[in-house]
């Protein structure tokens, strides 16, 4: 390789990892959140509760429960092999304990 | 760097090499952890951290695309589109050639090759901008977050069908250039999986 070739090679390295940059950037912290909470008394939940709302939801049995992050929102994700033949994903606001998302597949 | 043997020449520069090999393992690495069909090994896991895996292996395939669409302008001979970019008709009659088995050796991308790159190229940038537009919409993260954090679940829901799409067009491809690389490495009996790893074709 030729030193022009290096040259344009490591400018074209550079150019794109300045392109990919600020778009990590984005990914440190998550959106602010698409609406106020409501005026509800929030309460921290933890993995646990929220295991427990999802079942009580929709019995059967759990997979998975962990941190994930929803529209925005710092959530426990609990996915559950349904006692109706569906598998769900149930989503719970760490901070308040609403519930931010369901889905059923 | 050794110097090539003499019947042989360089085609493939080393960053298309490097490119080539980071750009499989990326998809391989995206697809395994988000894909459907690997929920089985994926359960093993802790969710976040395949989530996780897969935003950074598609961020890398993003900058991987940048690079090779810059390349393609400014790179070396064998790796710029106009050295393998040709028209619909010209693309049809070497695809019959190679059928028929009497296709022209090509030392750089024959005509069917340069297609399927842009075609590659295309489904990639298709199967990353969906996800991020899903990033965004879903869990409210990457850059497009901003914009599509009050999407509806139905919206969400079509996000995620077509990013599903795009990776499943992609795979289509990715069979098809594996059947490509295999018919012509067959037909003008020369290994080109070798020549994508040390870059040399014979003249």
């Amino acid at each position: 390789m030729n030193t022009k070739t290096a040259f344009s090679t490591l400018a074209l390295l550079l150019l794109a990892a300045g392109l990919v940059s600020p778009l990590l950037a984005a990914d440190s912290k998550p959106a602010a959140a698409a609406t106020t909470p409501a005026a509800a008394p929030a309460r921290e939940i933890t993995k646990e509760q929220a295991i427990e709302m999802a079942t009580k939801a929709h019995p059967g049995e759990v997979t998975k429960a962990y941190e994930d992050t929803k529209k925005g929102k710092k959530t426990w994700e609990v996915k559950i092999n349904g006692t109706d033949g569906k598998k769900w994903e149930v989503h719970y606001e760490i901070k308040t304990g609403a519930l931010v998302a369901e889905e059923s597949k | 760097m050794n110097s090539p043997a003499r019947d042989e020449v360089t085609v493939w520069d080393p960053l298309i090499r490097l490119f080539h090999w980071v750009l499989l393992a990326s998809f391989c690495l995206a697809y395994f952890t988000e894909g459907e069909a690997f929920e089985p090994i994926q359960e093993r896991f802790d969710g976040e951290w395949l989530q996780g895996v897969h935003a950074w292996a598609g961020y890398t395939i993003l900058g991987l695309l940048l690079f090779r669409i810059a390349w393609g302008f400014v790179g070396p001979r064998y790796a710029r589109f106009a050295d393998f970019v040709f028209g619909p008709r010209v693309v049809a009659a070497y695809v019959r050639d190679v059928l028929m088995l009497r296709a022209r050796r090509h030392v750089g991308h024959n005509p069917a090759a340069g297609a399927m790159i842009i075609l590659l190229l295309l489904g990639l940038t298709a199967t990353v901008v969906t996800g991020l537009a899903l990033y965004g919409a879903d869990k409210g993260l990457g850059p497009l977050a901003g914009w599509l954090l009050e999407s509806s679940d139905e919206k969400i829901h079509q996000l995620q069908e077509a990013h599903e799409a795009a990776t499943h067009f992609t795979l289509l491809l990715i069979v098809g250039h594996l059947l490509g690389v295999a018919w012509e490495s067959f037909l003008h009996r020369e290994n080109l999986v070798r020549a994508m790893i040390n870059g040399r074709k014979r003249r």
